[in-house]
């Protein structure tokens, strides 16, 4: 109790309280710009860690870690592009919301979301940290092979109404990932057409920008003269959201994208985008009225936006107990800790324990801030919609570029974006829908790795399925889960089908 | 209309920052480095005390950008950044800045240093790996495409198995699996160094692991905590709290000598290994420069690194994480580079065919 104390004491401070809300701000910011995303931040800021003292430098990082994750909402609802992958998601449903002119209340709903995904996942850090990681890292490599096919059944939720279409989508998704040298041995260079470039793969930002910003903007281009879409918002100070979006009825749904989201942040190697892909999915598949997702319903919107918040404590967990970090910023975090001399690993919470309830507090604080901050803003970003396209795009593709250039630093991922957004704009108008692709693509790389491994522990497919493990009651699943719902989607496909063969 | 603004400068901010942290790396048109008319492209030898008097020394103009070619937070990240954050200080008012570009086992990051503007500016940490993937197989280029500038620092691999692993020593461990052929997991992360180490302990004792991939980053040590490999190599700073913790317990370290942490822990030549199959085992980082890059960028930068390198504060920081600051200069650490790649491709030639 006396080290919990100590920590409210540091953290409840002029200078720490001010370096959350600098963070937080900034990494909703980055968050926000469609190509900047949350590790491009923590990133950057890192050498200013240095000269902090370990809280304040907690303080910043950790602002912009929940601040980027939960800014990306800003772009993926008033814009259909997401500002980071974790945002992807959110696209789905807020959009369609912001077409139907909510777009300020989607705003509000997501970011009272991320504010609730948030805080549960600080609640579940401060009391559930040690017990929850003994658990999660006795999954390994079948386990995780087991989820993430699961999680890539879950598809039949995204495919819309004409399934060939939305599996070929998928499967374009799974190719695109395969491009680069070979996940694990690294001794094969799949699709490279011989350029070095495309041997580290193709990097989600300039997926994201390429399959999503480039055809939004080129058909949004087509109707610069139509009239623009105008965001209804009422003059208020502070928004949350209204009262048919926030009643007990989505409680429910919010503890289940929390303990998705916090889950998915404690397994070690899975991210904020595979959180809330996978609460999304599941959020459609449990609802009462599925139809609505992907139209513009609050539920999709929580179901991304609590869930990819709530990863980001989930992915602390890991990292405090054990050294072992949950996803690609909180390695960046951790090598902050180390570089400011405290070693990071299973003695964390006998050798600072106050520096852990410090985590804790500041993750919580910096959930608030995000709340404060983004509550207040909506009024100023839900103008962005009433901007003329023809000032707007311009703005955009100068971010999205920015942002291109901010990954890697070279001109040649332009020319990535360039034929992804022709892919994606030849695809969008002959309505293959790209969330299937989008989800084949966050989660084919981790399929390959996970099989593979799997087959150097056990040696075949075979000794793994033979194992009682969650992972083969996953892969079941997922076959028992696509063949159910391609007889269902394809009832009269197949009457067809069977007609066409009774005829002949 | 004026919140617009507000939100327009907003975003700007937040864009000049992203282009601040970047400066470094951007191929510059317009700043020439003042390094003289003078080019030493092509040349192998690097007659570095001659050339200092003649030339103008080499004043960095802009930030230089020290591209890490791995994940930030990683192994090769850390020492990087301890060294960049002491040079950072003495660079006159311009920054060493670490810029993570990962992918391919280290290649990308590799390839894009190889192809940027040879003026002193960007500059690569090259681990010891690249000489491995070479003589694999992997990677068609070597230190001869890149101006090699300094060696910087070291860290050493072990073996460590979970504490209530029967395998108390080395021996043990070698008997368990001779008893087991194929079946005791050992854990690696494929392409890195360990992989040789398994080859050379295989052959060494004539006994075959079932050699498991268990990542790069810094999830692997789950994979030993949770039992499902029954041994792994990583180096000693990945595993040091593990052992602090009681959770691992270490067999070997691959050095010359022991090592201060753990006096108790043998290194692999006392266990019997020569000093050929010990070679491919250490784990060392040497700073590449573009090939053509002029000999005063390269003896600045050296010269940096060696400051850094001989500063008590740095080094302390460099040992709390289980890491070296040994410092080569070009010279040495050409003729260690000539040696270490014959020595990997040798070993690939004789273990693997």
């Amino acid at each position: 109790m006396s080290n919990f104390l100590e920590a409210m004491g540091s953290v409840i401070s002029p200078e720490v309280l001010a370096l959350i809300f600098v963070g937080t701000f900034v990494g909703i910011i980055f968050g926000a710009i469609p190509g900047l995303n949350t590790p491009i931040a923590v990133a950057l800021l890192l050498p200013f860690s240095y000269k902090l003292g370990t809280i304040p430098a907690m303080a910043l990082l950790l602002g912009v870690y929940m601040g980027g994750i939960s800014g990306g909402l800003v772009s993926a609802i008033l814009l259909r592009i997401p500002g980071t992958a974790a945002a992807i998601a959110t696209t789905f449903d807020g959009y369609p919301m912001c077409k139907k002119g909510l777009g300020a209340e989607a705003l509000a709903i997501g970011t009272f979301g991320s504010f609730i995904g948030g805080t549960f996942s600080a609640i579940v850090l401060a009391f559930l940290a040690s017990p929850l990681t003994k658990i999660a890292i006795q999954f390994g490599p079948w386990d995780y092979f087991g989820l993430m096919i699961f999680a890539l059944s879950l598809v039949s939720a995204l495919v819309g109404k004409n399934v060939l279409k939305g599996y070929i989508s998928m499967f374009i998704g799974l190719f695109i990932s395969c491009i680069g040298l070979s996940s694990l041995d690294g001794l094969t260079k799949r699709f490279t057409l011989g350029m070095y470039q495309l041997e580290g793969g193709v990097s989600m930002v300039i997926l994201i920008i390429g399959i999503y910003a480039v055809p939004e903007i080129l058909s949004a281009a087509g109707k610069l003269r139509e009239d623009v879409t105008t965001a209804h918002f009422e003059k208020k100070r502070f928004y949350v959201p209204g009262k048919e979006n926030r009643g007990p009825k989505y409680w429910p749904l919010m503890l289940q994208s929390s303990i998705i989201g916090t889950f998915i942040g404690i397994m070690p190697g899975l991210g904020s985008s595979t959180g809330a892909m996978l609460s999304y999915t599941a959020a459609q598949k449990t609802s009462k009225n599925k139809e609505a997702f992907g139209t513009g319903c609050a539920e999709g919107v929580y179901a991304s936006e609590v869930a990819n918040n709530a990863v980001t404590g989930g992915a602390l967990i890991p990292m405090l107990s054990l050294g072992i970090p949950g996803d690609s910023v909180t390695a960046i975090i951790m090598a902050a800790l180390i570089l400011q001399g405290i070693s990071v690993g299973p003695l964390l919470f006998t050798q600072h324990p106050s520096l852990v309830y410090v985590i804790v507090l500041v993750t919580f604080f910096a959930n608030l801030a995000m709340f404060i901050i983004q509550s207040l803003g909506i009024p100023l970003f839900a103008r962005i919609v009433q901007v003329p396209r023809y000032y707007l795009l311009p703005l955009i593709v100068m971010c999205c570029s920015i942002g291109c250039i901010s990954v890697n630093n070279r001109l040649f991922d332009f020319y990535v974006i360039i034929i992804l957004g022709i892919l994606g704009y030849a695809l969008e108008n002959n309505k293959y829908p790209l969330p299937p692709l989008l989800l084949g693509y966050i989660l084919g790389s981790d399929i390959e790795l996970y099989l593979r491994r799997s087959l150097m522990y056990y040696g075949s497919f075979g000794n793994c399925m033979k194992m009682v493990s969650p992972g083969t009651f996953l892969v079941i699943a997922a076959v028992l889960v696509t063949v159910a719902a391609l007889v269902m989607k394809n009832a009269d496909l197949m009457d067809k089908l069977l007609r066409k063969k009774a005829k002949g | 209309m004026k919140k617009l603004i507000s939100l327009a400068l907003a975003l700007s901010m937040a864009l000049t920052m992203a282009a601040c942290g970047n400066t470094g790396k951007q191929p510059s048109n317009s700043g020439t480095p003042n390094t003289g008319s003078q080019t030493t492209s092509g040349s192998g030898s690097q007659d570095t005390s001659g050339s200092g008097s003649q030339t103008p020394a080499f004043v960095p103009e802009r930030d230089i950008t020290l591209v890490n070619p791995y994940e930030a937070g990683g192994t090769s990240d850390i020492p990087s950044r301890i060294y960049a954050d002491f040079i950072s200080q003495n660079m006159g008012g311009r920054l060493m800045n670490v810029n993570c570009i990962g992918g391919a086992g280290g290649a990308v990051g590799a390839q894009e240093v190889m192809n940027s503007n040879p003026d002193g500016y960007t500059i690569l940490v090259a681990p010891a790996g690249y000489a491995m993937n070479y003589a694999k197989g992997g990677l068609d280029w070597t230190y001869e495409n890149f101006e090699p500038v300094c060696l910087y620092v070291t860290s050493v691999l072990a073996v460590a198995v979970r504490s209530d692993s029967p395998y108390q020593t080395y021996q043990d461990l070698v008997e368990g699996v001779k008893a087991n052929p194929g079946k005791v997991n050992m854990g690696i992360s494929t392409g890195g160094l360990p992989q040789f180490s398994v080859y050379a302990m295989e052959a060494h004792d004539d006994m075959k692991f079932n050699t498991v991939d268990i990542g790069g980053t810094s999830v692997k040590a789950t994979e030993l905590l949770a039992g499902r490999v029954d041994v792994m190599i990583d180096s000693l700073g990945g595993m040091q709290s593990y052992v602090e913790s009681g959770d691992f317990r270490l067999l070997a370290v691959f050095a010359d000598s022991r090592h201060p942490a753990y006096p108790d822990v043998p290194t692999m030549l006392e266990i019997g290994f020569t000093e050929d199959e010990t070679s491919v085992m250490s784990q060392v980082f040497g700073i590449w420069a573009p090939k053509g890059t002029p000999a005063e960028a390269i003896d600045y930068i050296a010269g940096q690194f060696e400051a850094a390198a001989n500063d008590a504060e740095t080094v302390e920081k460099l040992n709390a994480q289980c890491y070296t600051a040994s410092f080569m200069d070009t010279e040495d650490y050409l003729g260690y580079l000539e040696a270490m790649y014959a020595s990997f491709s040798d070993f690939a030639k004789t273990y693997i065919g």
